[in-house]
């Protein structure tokens, strides 16, 4: 086990006793991947992920209320965040309703990133990538979020799927080869 | 990058395996891929993803504190409707005399857990009075003599913030009524007999101590056989009133006949038969007029109280008298024991 494993079990550890800055740590360390794998399922809504983002955020308060009732059985902590988040995005599915979504305000001054063309782009090609993986069956599609949107480890996903690591790969590479051909047989 | 597209064009299966494994990490990374079209969407997508910045941590404070909210602003309220429905109550109750229905209320609101004298008699004479009228309505006249009576001994105890006044009044009223059941009743006593009042409980002091007059205007019925005589004003007034408490006596008396070798300090000593008028009280209420016979004893009637001797005797009145009844009825004059008469020492 490693210095970083061992920090991060302390800190699971703290966080699970009430120690709401060992929680805070936690968190943080959670809510990047958190962030882009509920924004790799659910997608830009009106253009804008704030929905996707609610739904993360929705994720780190179920986690921080069921702190107290977890038990570290030996798997990843991220198994348990992603468990949640895989409840949660389905509620979010099932309510999926047209509502009204707030829009931000225009920017007064010009951003220096990405041109509204290379945007549009990469927002196609997010959208085409979120469409072929639509295509994909399920257990592939959550596998490959997992993986590659929300960067977690063969072994971590594996734990958040109930599989093992070798199965992860095996199946990791059949959703990538799938996609291959999905790709360039223009499946969309 | 062509790291990734040597694994990805390896023959053998598992090398395909690790190729599109280290492929997947590449893309976790952020790695960008050009040339392997599913590659290079999926890197897109991660992109996209992470372009955007990350949204705040949510509050760390525990979420149940707006469910709790509700409960506590509710269980408030009722204790702010409580205290003000029952405020009016409370503060009633903390001025509540005994003789207040209130008033085991303002023992615990006070932390009264014992009654003061002046209290305790304050009850047994609230309680004697509602014995004697109970005893009235009862047609038991007797006992609502000797509870009137009762309640007379011990209503100069009982202090003015305990509601003596109140009290007093009730005695009044309640006293007048059971003497008039008591005189159209055929007498308890033999006329003539000396026995004690039951109203007034300093009946037995000596005749001779004293005679003064009470102030009280209340009169014996068929009263007007008797000449009240009058003492000092001083006597008069200490004579009617409860010691100390400034009430009153409402002890029904009337005037006690004065023998003639009686040293009181009657103003019409040379009336030994006592047949003069009546002599006028300070306060001009002691007697009852006798329709013009006031003062005089009745034809044949001398005043059972003149005959008597000046002993220690109580000299009480019967409490029944009928107009052709040959004893006078005579009062008996109220506390004289404490109306020192000059004339007496």
């Amino acid at each position: 086990m490693t210095a970083a494993e061992d920090h991060g079990r302390a800190v699971l550890s703290r966080a699970v006793a009430g120690d709401r800055e060992a929680a805070g740590e936690l968190l943080s360390q959670v809510r990047p991947s958190l962030v882009r794998y509920c924004r790799a399922r659910l997608g830009r809504a009106h253009g804008s992920y704030e929905a996707a983002d609610d739904v993360a955020q929705e994720v780190l308060l179920a986690v921080l209320t069921a702190l107290p009732r977890y038990r570290d059985e030996g798997r990843p902590f991220a198994a348990f965040v992603y468990g949640v988040a895989a409840h949660k995005v389905a509620d979010h599915h099932r309510a999926a309703v047209r509502r009204p979504m707030p829009v931000a305000d225009l920017p007064d001054s010009a951003d220096g990133a990405l041109g509204p063309e290379d945007l549009a782009m990469r927002a196609a090609d997010a959208d085409t990538a979120r469409a072929l993986v639509d295509l994909l069956p399920e257990p592939q599609r959550e596998l490959i979020l997992l993986r590659v949107a929300a960067g977690l480890s063969a072994e971590e996903t594996g734990a958040v799927l109930g599989m093992t690591a070798g199965a992860v790969r095996v199946a990791q590479h059949r959703a990538l080869t799938k996609l291959r051909a999905l790709a360039v047989g223009g499946a969309l | 990058m062509t790291d990734l597209h040597d694994v990805d064009g390896a023959d053998s299966a598992e090398s395909g395996i690790w190729a599109s494994d280290a492929l997947i990490d590449a893309l976790g990374a952020g790695a960008s891929v050009d040339d392997d079209r599913a590659a290079a969407l999926l890197s897109a997508l991660v992109s996209d993803v992470s372009a955007e910045p990350l949204p705040g941590l949510p509050d760390l404070a525990p979420p149940r504190r707006t469910r709790r909210l509700a409960p506590r602003t509710g269980i408030a309220a009722g204790a702010v409707m409580a205290v003000l429905s029952t405020g009016g109550v409370a503060a009633a109750s903390v001025s509540a005399g005994p003789t207040s229905a209130l008033f085991p209320l303002h023992r615990v609101l006070t932390g009264q857990s014992q009654l003061d004298g002046s209290q305790r008699q304050a009850l047994e004479v609230k309680d004697k009075l509602a014995s004697a009228a109970k005893a009235l309505a009862a047609g038991k006249y007797a006992r609502a003599q000797k509870d009137v009576q009762s309640a007379a001994d011990r209503l100069p105890k009982v202090a003015v913030t305990d509601g003596h006044h109140d009290l007093a009044a009730q005695w009044t009223a309640l006293n007048r009524q059971v003497k008039a059941k008591v005189t159209t009743t055929p007498a308890t006593s033999s006329p003539g007999k000396v026995t004690a009042s039951p109203t007034s409980p300093r009946t037995s002091a000596p005749a001779r101590s004293t005679s003064p007059a009470p102030s009280q205007a209340s009169t014996v019925p068929g009263g007007g056989t008797t000449t009240p005589v009058t003492t000092s004003p001083s006597a008069s007034q200490v004579a009617g009133g409860a010691p100390g408490t400034g009430l009153t006596s409402p002890t029904p008396v009337t005037p006690t006949p004065v023998p003639s070798q009686t040293p009181t300090v009657s103003p019409s000593p040379s009336d030994p038969a006592g047949t003069s008028s009546p002599t006028p009280t300070p306060s001009g209420k002691h007697h009852r007029p006798g329709g013009g016979k006031g003062g005089s004893v009745a034809p044949g009637s001398p005043p059972a109280a003149s005959l008597a001797p000046p002993s220690t005797a109580p000299v009480t009145v019967p409490p029944v008298q009928s107009p052709a009844a040959s004893s006078a009825p005579v009062t008996v004059p109220p506390a004289p024991s404490v109306a020192p008469s000059p004339s007496a020492s």
